[in-house]
C-alpha cells in the first residue's frame, strides 16, 4: 500500500508540474483518521498530502460533472465504473479529465467498524496492518479483521475493470469475506415494506445520499425539490421519504455502481446500499448489463433494443 | 435558586416522576443514529452519549402545520396549526445544545415579528442540562464562548463521581426539583468545588481556537479564491445544516388547492440551490462555495453583528456528519490567517433575550378573515 501511495503522489506531482491539469482530486487525511477526506491538490508540493487506504471511501467521480478546469481524478475500480457511466451519458468533458486508476483492497464500512470497536469519533489513529484494521482510541489499539468490516459490495466487487488514462498497477490484496445480510431469506414485499418504513422514518431529507452520488448529477434540478411539480409532500414521514428514495433508486437503476457512497454519507445511518443492490440485481438479471463496463453503451433504462419490443419485455 | 445532590440511584425515580407529569425527551440510542426521543416510565436515557441529531426539532419542529384554511361563503376560515402548548422536558441536553435555544430565541422572539409556533413550544419546555465530563475530538464549545459546564437551561446538573450536583437556574427549573424534594439531599461546598474542578479539567483538555471578529470576516466576502479553495470538496448537501442545533432557516409550503389546504413550515437549508433561487430564476448563490460562504458568514459575522453572539455552539456535529469531512475549524483557522484580525475571544456571558419578550403571549389567530372577494 505504501508503494501505491508513493506512486500516486509521484504521478500527481508530474501532472501538476507539467501543467497537464490544474488540480488532482484524491484523498487526504481527514479530521478523523478513520475517515479520509477528498483532497484537491493544486500545487505539486502538496502532492505528498495524498493518501490511499481502506478509509478512502468517497467516490470522487462525483466532482467531475461540475468541474470547469482540467483535472485528474484518482479512482478505485467502482469510482472508475462511475466515470465510465458518466462518459456514456455525456456528462464528462472527456478532454478535461484524466483518470488515474488504482487497485483497491476494499473499503471499510464505518458502521460495521463502529459496531466492532466502538465509536470512531475519538480515534487517534486507524490503519490497515496486514489483514487487520487497527483503530487507536485513548492510547489503546483495537484490532478487527478487515474481512469482517469491509463494505458488503466489496466482497462482491463487480468493478474489476482497469479503466483509466493512467493505470497504477501496484497490486494490493483484495479483501474477501462474506456479507452478513440482515435480510431474511424469505423476505417478501411485506417484510421490505415494514423494513423501509422503519428505516426511512428517521430520514431527515438532507439529501446527502444524493449529493454524494456520482450518478445523481441533476443536483440543483432534482425532481423532488422542483419548485413547480411537487413530487414529494411537505410532511416529514416515512412515506414521503420513501417517495424520494424509491424515485432516486429508479433514476440510478442501471447507472449505480453500488460504490456505497450514499450509505456512508447518510448522517442517520440508513442502509441505502440494500436498496441499490436490490435494484442493481434486477437490472443485471433483466438486461444482462453491468454498469461501468462500456463507455459507448447507454444505460438500459434509458434506451431499448428492438429485440425487447419483439420479445414483449 | 437551589443547589442539591441527587444520588445516581435516585435518577430513575426523579425521571419517573417527571414522566408522570410531563412529556420527557432524552437521549436514546437508535438504529443508525442516536437522538432525543420521548421516554417512558422506568426507561433510563443514554446519559453518556452525544446524540447524532440535535434536540432542535423538539422545539423548532422539522415540519409543522402552521395553519389550515378553507374557503366558505363568508370568507376564509383559518384554523391555527398543531397544538403547541404540551408541557415537555428536554432531559440530559448538553450545554452546547441548551445554549443553541438561547441563540435561536433571538430571531424567533423578535418583539415585532415573533415566531408564534416556536415561541409556544419554547415556553412550554424546560431544559435539564447535563454538563459534559469529557470532550470529543470534534468539540470546540470553549472557542465560541461556551463551556463544557456552562450553566444554561432551566436545571443544570453534573455527574460528580456517582452522584449528580443539580442546580435550578430558573423558576421553572426550581419547580422540577421542589416537586421531588425527597430524592435530593443538600449539596456541600466540596461538591460544588468538585464540579468546578471537573469543568475546568474538561475545558483545558479542549484546544481553543481564536476566531476573527465579525467585521473582519465580513471583509472576506469578496475573496472568491478563499471560499473556492475552502469548499473545493463540499457537496452542497444539507447534512451540516440539519444536524446543526443553531441553523434555523425554514421554508413555508402550502398543500391543497385554492379552496382548502394546509400550510406547513419546515426546515430549509442554505446549502440547497433551491433555497437561494429567486422568483424569475435568478440565483445569487448559484455555486456551492457561495452557499457555504453564506453559512459560515451568517454564523460568524452577520448573526454576531446583529445579536451579539456567534450562532454556533461548537458541538461539532457538522464535522462528524459531513460526508466529505469538511471541518468547520479549517474555516475558523483559515479565515483568521487571512484576515489577521484580532481575535475576539467571546468571553462575555451569553446575552439573554429580553425577559419581556420571552414571556409575551401568543396571540390567537383570528378565526375568520373576511376577504369579501374570493
Amino acid at each position: 500500500m505504501e508503494k501505491l501511495e508513493a506512486e500516486l503522489r509521484e504521478k500527481a506531482k508530474e501532472l501538476l508540474e507539467k501543467e497537464e491539469v490544474t488540480t488532482v482530486i484524491g484523498w487526504g487525511a481527514g479530521w478523523n483518521p478513520a475517515k479520509a477526506s477528498p483532497l484537491f491538490v493544486r500545487d505539486a508540493q502538496d502532492a505528498d498530502k495524498l493518501v490511499f487506504n481502506p478509509f478512502c471511501q468517497n467516490n470522487l467521480a462525483v466532482y467531475l460533472p461540475r468541474l470547469n478546469e482540467k483535472a485528474a481524478v484518482i479512482t478505485k475500480p467502482c469510482d472508475a465504473g462511475s466515470v465510465v457511466a458518466l462518459i456514456a451519458e455525456g456528462k464528462i468533458d472527456r478532454e478535461n479529465v484524466k483518470v488515474i486508476s488504482i487497485k483497491c483492497p476494499g473499503t471499510v464500512n464505518p458502521a460495521k467498524l463502529e459496531a466492532a470497536v466502538g465509536s470512531l469519533d475519538d480515534a487517534t489513529a486507524a490503519y490497515l496492518d496486514g489483514d487487520t484494521i487497527v483503530v487507536e482510541v485513548g492510547g489503546k489499539a483495537k484490532r478487527v479483521p478487515f474481512a469482517q468490516v469491509a463494505l458488503d459490495s466489496c466482497y462482491l466487487c463487480n468493478q474489476e475493470n482497469a479503466f483509466g488514462d493512467i493505470v497504477i498497477d501496484e497490486g494490493v490484496t483484495k479483501v474477501s469475506g462474506e456479507a452478513i445480510s440482515i435480510v431474511p431469506e424469505d423476505a417478501d414485499s411485506v417484510w421490505w415494506r415494514d423494513f423501509w418504513a422503519k428505516e426511512f422514518d428517521r430520514c431527515i431529507r438532507c439529501y446527502a445520499c444524493r449529493e454524494a452520488c456520482p450518478a445523481c448529477y441533476c443536483r440543483d434540478n432534482c425532481a423532488v425539490q422542483a419548485l413547480r411539480e411537487r413530487w414529494t409532500g411537505a410532511k416529514l414521514d416515512a412515506k414521503e421519504a420513501l417517495m424520494f428514495h424509491a424515485q432516486r433508486a429508479m433514476h440510478v437503476a442501471g447507472r449505480c455502481t453500488e460504490c456505497g457512497s450514499c450509505e456512508r454519507a447518510c448522517p442517520v445511518g440508513i442502509p441505502l446500499g440494500l436498496l441499490h443492490k436490490q435494484v442493481g440485481d434486477a437490472v443485471r438479471k433483466l438486461f444482462d448489463f453491468n454498469v461501468g463496463e462500456k463507455a459507448d453503451m447507454r444505460p438500459p433504462l434509458e434506451t431499448f433494443r428492438k429485440e425487447e419490443l419483439e420479445s414483449g419485455h | 435558586m437551589v443547589t442539591k445532590i441527587l444520588p445516581a440511584g435516585n435518577l430513575q425515580a426523579w425521571l419517573d416522576s417527571l414522566v408522570a407529569a410531563y412529556e420527557v425527551y432524552a437521549p436514546v440510542e437508535g438504529d443508525g443514529a442516536s437522538t432525543f426521543k420521548k421516554i417512558n416510565k422506568g426507561q433510563m436515557p443514554a446519559m453518556d452519549i452525544r446524540t447524532d441529531t440535535p434536540p432542535k426539532g423538539l422545539i423548532f419542529k422539522q415540519v409543522e402545520k402552521i395553519l389550515s384554511f378553507e374557503v366558505n361563503p363568508d370568507g376564509i376560515t383559518v384554523i391555527p396549526g398543531d397544538e403547541n402548548g404540551t408541557k415537555k422536558i428536554v432531559f440530559g441536553i448538553r450545554p452546547c445544545d441548551s445554549r443553541s435555544f438561547t441563540l435561536t430565541d433571538k430571531p424567533f422572539f423578535d418583539p415585532e415579528l415573533p415566531e408564534n409556533q416556536y415561541m409556544g413550544h419554547r415556553n412550554a419546555s424546560a431544559l435539564v442540562t447535563t454538563a459534559c465530563t469529557s470532550a470529543c475530538r470534534t468539540c470546540f464549545c470553549t472557542s465560541i464562548g461556551g463551556a463544557p459546564d456552562e450553566k444554561t437551561g432551566d436545571v443544570w446538573m453534573m455527574d460528580i463521581d456517582g452522584k449528580y450536583l443539580v442546580e435550578s437556574l430558573t423558576g421553572k427549573g426550581e419547580e422540577l426539583i421542589k416537586a421531588n424534594e425527597a430524592l435530593f439531599s443538600d449539596a456541600s461546598a466540596d461538591d460544588e468545588a468538585a464540579a468546578k474542578r471537573i469543568g475546568e479539567e474538561v475545558a483545558s483538555s479542549m484546544p481553543k481556537l481564536n476566531i476573527a471578529d465579525a467585521k473582519a470576516l465580513d471583509g472576506l466576502f469578496n475573496d472568491d479564491a478563499f471560499w473556492q479553495k475552502l469548499t473545493d470538496k463540499c457537496l452542497s448537501c444539507g447534512a451540516c445544516t440539519f444536524v446543526c442545533p443553531t441553523c434555523y432557516c425554514f421554508d413555508v409550503r402550502d398543500e391543497g388547492n385554492t379552496r382548502k389546504g394546509e400550510r406547513y413550515r419546515g426546515w430549509d437549508s442554505c446549502m440547497f440551490y433551491q433555497y437561494n433561487r429567486a422568483a424569475g430564476g435568478h440565483n445569487p448563490r448559484e455555486f456551492h462555495w457561495k452557499r457555504m460562504r453564506q453559512r459560515m458568514l451568517h454564523k460568524f459575522s452577520y448573526f454576531p453583528e446583529k445579536y451579539g453572539d456567534i450562532d454556533c455552539v461548537g458541538c461539532g456535529r457538522c464535522i462528524r456528519s459531513c460526508p466529505v469531512s469538511y471541518d468547520l475549524r479549517d474555516f475558523l483557522e483559515g479565515s483568521l490567517a487571512v484576515t489577521g484580525a484580532a481575535p475576539v475571544g467571546f468571553e462575555k456571558e451569553l446575552s439573554d433575550v429580553d425577559e419581556k419578550v420571552r414571556t409575551c403571549e401568543i396571540k390567537p389567530a383570528d378565526e375568520t378573515v373576511k376577504t369579501g372577494g374570493l
